[in-house]
This record gives structure tokens, C-alpha cells and sequence, in this order.
């Protein structure tokens, strides 16, 4: 019951706001891996470029730009 | 070790991805069920990619997948879990395979040296997007393939257009804006080509010009005439073998 209560809680929170916590979520996660395993460190830089790249959307209200963003910097498609 | 763990994370991955197919999206904006279905649709290739590369390279590669599998049905979760609503008609959804293929001849052609030679990883990243839309769009996630064609469709147009002078600059603006204020009113649900519109906007804050004049030059042309079901031209029928070599999934 009190997980019912807690997902429909968030389900129904804004979503910039529930956009806003994953992407501090993402940033937390990807500050906290200092692995020097080589593709990571060339990696990195790219990932931090579309996290920085979401924030701005985020700040700027572009939602869908933000969402997309948020979603690559879990996946390997960070081209665009 | 991976066998153990690929086996014990696949059946529920596998569900999981059925559940997310019997989604509903009435009332739900376009661009929401577009990224969900796009990220969804990557997810059960990877699962069966992994074993694959595990076996072929190191256990580390399929545990990378593997896990990439995963990331992709946690997203589409998220994605689908965000209160966001509409209340404008929903966009024609349909099968893209004509504009598909079209995207396809036209990169096939392009592809010749020097270009095949200088921009060779570009073209690799827009044949993963086409490969990635027709496998969406066959899979019956119209949203998602509708969203990963038009990626396909800047990225094509990101190496056809010239980086715009200053001129040309302040017009893609003023374009931009337009096209924001017509989507704005629009009663339609446009949601998909008001993605692009923002990622053109953050785009130009960046300096990236030659993609935001893709996106105002081919994208959003491009999806006025797929919501008009426009043809997109006769092909003309003829015997064709295709041949897909495929090492990575979606790179």
C-alpha cells in the first residue's frame, strides 16, 4: 500500500521537477566513477557535454530536449 | 558468470519489454511515447546482442550490454512514468517505411569518396539510426521510428548543408521562432517536431549551426509532409539483395 502511495506520488510530481532529480541523479553517478579504464576517460567528456547540455535545456524549459538528453547520457548514442 | 547472470536477467527483461509494448498512450503527447519507444525498442536487441559479444570478444562486452539492456527498460519506464498530458488530436501514425527507404537511397548515394572515406563514422551513425527506425517501425512502435527517422533525417542533412553565415543565422532564428509559435497553436499534437525545434534552440546556443539549419531545412519540412501522408516517391520495382554486416548493435 505505501508503495502504491509513493509511485502514484511520483507519478503525479512535475515533470521538470522529477527531470530535475534524475538528471542530479545522473550527475551524482557519473561524478562519483573515477575508473581510469580507457574507454571511460575517453568517454567522459562527451557524457559530461550532454549532461551539461540537458541541464541548460532544463533551465531553459525545453523538456523534450531535456528528456532526450537525459536519456543518452545512459546509452551509447550521444552523436546528436 | 555471465551465463548465470544473463539467464537470470533475461525472462524478466523479456516481460518487462511485453508490458511496455501493451502501453497506452491516449491522451499522452507524442514526443513522451516517441523517446519511450525509441529506447524501448533497443532493449531486447542488446539483450540478445550480449551474449554474442560476450562469446565473440570478453565477458566484459556482454556484461556492458547486458546491462545497457537494462538501462534502456529503466528509461522507458521513467519516461513513461512522467505526468505529462495532451489534450490536442493525436499525430497520423503510421508505417514510415516509404520515407524510410527514401532516407536510405539518398544515403547510399551519398556515400561515394571522398566523403565515404572523411565522414566514414558519420555514416555509420545514420545507417545505426535508419537500421534502429526500420526495426521500430516494424516492430509496430510507430511513435519511435516516426522520432529515429527524423534523427536519421538531421544527421543526413547535418553533412548535405553548409555551416550558414551570420545572415543565414539570424534567419534560421527567426525561423525557429516561427516554427515554435505554429506549433504552439497548432490543434495537433506536434509534439515530436517541437523536440526538434528545442533541440535546434539548444543547439544554437551552442554554436551548432549546421545542426540547427538540418533541422530547419530537412527536419521539420520533412515531418509537415509525413503528417500531410504526402508520397514520398515512386520506387521503381526491382530485383534487390541485402546484405547487413553487423557487428555493433546501434553504432
Amino acid at each position: 500500500m505505501l508503495l502504491a502511495t509513493l509511485l502514484l506520488f511520483a507519478a503525479a510530481e512535475p515533470p521538470a521537477a522529477r527531470l530535475a532529480a534524475e538528471l542530479d541523479r545522473s550527475e551524482h553517478a557519473f561524478a562519483q566513477n573515477e575508473s581510469k579504464d580507457e574507454q571511460w576517460v575517453q568517454l567522459k567528456p562527451r557524457i559530461q557535454a550532454v549532461l551539461d547540455r540537458a541541464r541548460r535545456a532544463l533551465v531553459g524549459k525545453q523538456l523534450w530536449a531535456a528528456l532526450e538528453d537525459l536519456g543518452k547520457t545512459g546509452a551509447s548514442w550521444i552523436r546528436r | 558468470m555471465f551465463q548465470v547472470r544473463w539467464k537470470a536477467a533475461a525472462p524478466k527483461l523479456i516481460e518487462r519489454d511485453a508490458k511496455a509494448l501493451a502501453r497506452r498512450w491516449k491522451d499522452r503527447p507524442a514526443a513522451l511515447r516517441a523517446i519511450a519507444e525509441a529506447v524501448e525498442g533497443q532493449s531486447l536487441p542488446l539483450l540478445h546482442a550480449a551474449p554474442a559479444y560476450a562469446a565473440a570478444t570478453e565477458p566484459q562486452a556482454g556484461f556492458f550490454y547486458l546491462e545497457q539492456a537494462k538501462a534502456m527498460a529503466d528509461f522507458a519506464d521513467l519516461v513513461a512514468s512522467l505526468a505529462v498530458r495532451t489534450r490536442r488530436a493525436a499525430p497520423p501514425l503510421r508505417s514510415w517505411t516509404p520515407e524510410l527507404q527514401q532516407v536510405q537511397d539518398r544515403v547510399i548515394a551519398a556515400f561515394q569518396p571522398p566523403r565515404s572515406i572523411d565522414q566514414h563514422s558519420d555514416f555509420i551513425a545514420i545507417n545505426a539510426q535508419l537500421k534502429l527506425a526500420r526495426e521500430l517501425d516494424s516492430g509496430g512502435l510507430p511513435a519511435g521510428a516516426l522520432y529515429t527517422w527524423l534523427d536519421a533525417v538531421q544527421q543526413f542533412g547535418t553533412l548535405e548543408v553548409q555551416d550558414p553565415d551570420e545572415a543565414t543565422r539570424a534567419k534560421l532564428g527567426e525561423q525557429l521562432a516561427a516554427a515554435r509559435a505554429e506549433l504552439g497553436a497548432a490543434r495537433r499534437d506536434d509534439s515530436i517536431a517541437l523536440l526538434f525545434v528545442q533541440r535546434a534552440e539548444v543547439r544554437a546556443g551552442q554554436g551548432e549551426w549546421t545542426r540547427v539549419r538540418a533541422i530547419v531545412e530537412h527536419v521539420l519540412p520533412a515531418y509537415r509532409a509525413a503528417m500531410e501522408g504526402r508520397p514520398a516517391g515512386q520506387r521503381t520495382p526491382r530485383e534487390e539483395v541485402r546484405i547487413t554486416l553487423v557487428r555493433w548493435p546501434y553504432t
